[in-house]
Parts: C-alpha cells; structure tokens; sequence
C-alpha cells in the first residue's frame, strides 16, 4: 500500500480503493489495487486500527449517491473517509 | 440618605436589612468624620467593616487589606544571564507558536483542497463567492454551510430559503496524540457527508442554537 503525496482523485479508473484519513494535517491518503492481496491486507489492518482509535469510517463516492457508514472494510469500496464522530457545540 | 456618590453597604439581620452609605470619594488612608480612632491605611476597610452597631462584625475581616499593605512590591532585578535566558525562551516559544501557525495554514488549505474535490461545480462556485454551500440531505430538506469555522456553522433552511434553525454539530478533537480539531474544510466535508446521508442523525446530534427542529422520525 502507498501513501499518497499527490492527489490521486480518480482511483475507480485503475481498479483501487483510497484511505483518507482525516486529521490535523488535514488529511493522509493510503490506496490499494484490489488485484493485489498484500496491499488489500494492509488496507484491512489500516481500517481495524483506524476503528481501534475511535475514528468512524464512511464509504463514499464523489457524486455522493452511495454514502454510507461503514464498520467493515470493504475492499471493492471507491474511497472510505475516517474522521472522528460528529457531536453536538 | 443620599443615593449617588456612595457606596451602599448593607447589613442583615434576622429581622431587617439596613443599608449604610460610605462615601464614594473616601480614599483608603482618609479618616471618615465620623471615625475618631488615628487614621491607618486600613481605617476605610475597618469603616467598612464598623460602621454599624447591630452587626456582628468579623473581627478578622481586615486582615487581608493589612497583610496587603504590609507586603511592599519589589520588582525583580535581573542579571544580564537571566535577561539573555528569557530573551531565548521567547524567542523559542515565538518559533513554535510560528509553526504551528505555518502547519494549521497548510492543514486548511489541504482540507480545503479535499473538500472542493466532493463538491459540484455549483457549490464550489457558492463556497468561492460566498463563503457557503448548499446541500440537500437524506429526506429532502436544505442546508447551508457556512465557512466560518466549524461550531454553529451550518443553518437548516425552510422551504423559502430562510433559516429555520442554526445547528452545531461539527467532528470532536481527532484521537490520539494531539486532541486538536481538524481543520475546518475537513470538518463541513463531514458536515455534508452526514446531512446527505443520514439528516436526521445529524439533526439529533446538533445543538440547536436558534430557531427549532421539525419533528424526526
């Protein structure tokens, strides 16, 4: 798995899935190919160890139409954001 | 008895409230005409405390004001090491409060960047005008987020487009190790990725700081 520098928008067009999580330095982005076991393993670790702190991840897509909060990794997922909970000011 | 130009004191008792005017313009050190002990720089303070015969006075009550009249400031006196040792330590703090402002400008025009990657071309036009956008959530009703900072930020709109009521709910500090907020882009990404999602979850979260909530189902 790699951790992005450049921005890599569009990973629905090499067959991957992108981290991003959300945090002081404004966001860290890790991606995955799907055809590769290792990288889909590492992705999986990032998610539970995300969960672990007490992040909660969303699957989402640019569009918006299949948002939605996830508590699995799901590696055929487009992009999944881990941010920590909403709570009310 | 005059009601300007004095302080009113009053006094209580089981049976009555009584109230006592100390004039405004007595200095700590003047003697009150109706003081006849020596005046000392306490003597208002005892005034204070005195001037009444039916209450019963604490007589300790004017130790703080002698105490404070008794420890004359003496403003430190430094060498020119200690100078040059303080001097430093500013001028380290100066460098750390100057990178956390350089890290927190770069953090928010990254989470800035990531936004505008999930918004259409619409409400990135609105945030670049106005400093808001626009978003419609899971059951139909509008928000506007506005881009001033992350509490209070987001208004629910009536179907006229006038504000029915001004929600804070924003992403609590990030765990781990520095509990800080996350830069604002980051927090109305999420603002709008809940609206969308799941609205009425957001509207249960929100604190209500005007306006009310239409009922939730």
């Amino acid at each position: 798995m790699t951790t992005l520098v450049a921005e890599a928008n569009r990973v629905e067009d090499w067959g991957g899935g992108m981290i991003v999580v959300l945090d002081t330095t404004g966001d860290t982005k890790h991606i995955w190919s799907r055809d590769n076991t290792d990288e889909v393993a590492e992705a999986r670790s990032l998610f539970d160890r995300m969960k672990a702190k007490g992040f909660q991840a969303w699957s989402v897509t640019r569009k918006g139409d299949k948002d939605q909060r996830i508590t699995e990794f799901d590696p055929q997922a487009e992009k999944i954001i881990f941010a920590p909970a909403l709570q009310g000011g | 008895m005059p009601q300007t130009g004095y302080w009113p004191q009053q006094y209580y008792t089981s049976t009555a409230t009584t109230t006592n005017y100390i004039p405004a313009n007595y200095t700590w050190s003047q003697t009150p005409s109706y003081q006849t002990t020596v005046a000392t720089s306490d003597l208002a303070w005892l005034n204070w405390n005195a001037t009444s015969t039916i209450i019963t006075q604490n007589t300790y009550a004017n130790q703080v004001w002698v105490q404070w009249n008794q420890t004359p400031y003496t403003p430190p006196v430094y060498t020119p090491e200690q100078m040059r040792q303080m001097e430093a330590q500013q001028a380290r703090q100066r460098a750390i409060y100057e990178e956390r402002n350089q890290r927190r400008s770069a953090a928010r025009a990254k989470a800035r960047t990531l936004l505008e990657q999930f918004l259409d071309d619409e409400q990135r036009l609105e945030l670049e005008r106005h400093g808001r956008f626009y978003v419609t959530g899971s059951k139909g009703r509008r928000y506007c987020i506005r881009a001033e900072g992350q509490s209070g930020n987001v208004d629910l709109l009536k179907p006229d487009g006038s504000i029915q009521a001004r929600l804070c709910c924003h992403p609590r500090q990030v765990p781990g190790e520095s509990y800080e907020l996350l830069p604002e882009g980051d927090a109305w990404l999420m603002q709008m990725i809940e609206i969308r999602h799941d609205e009425d979850h957001f509207l249960r979260t929100a604190n209500v700081h005007r306006g009310s909530l239409p009922a939730l189902t």
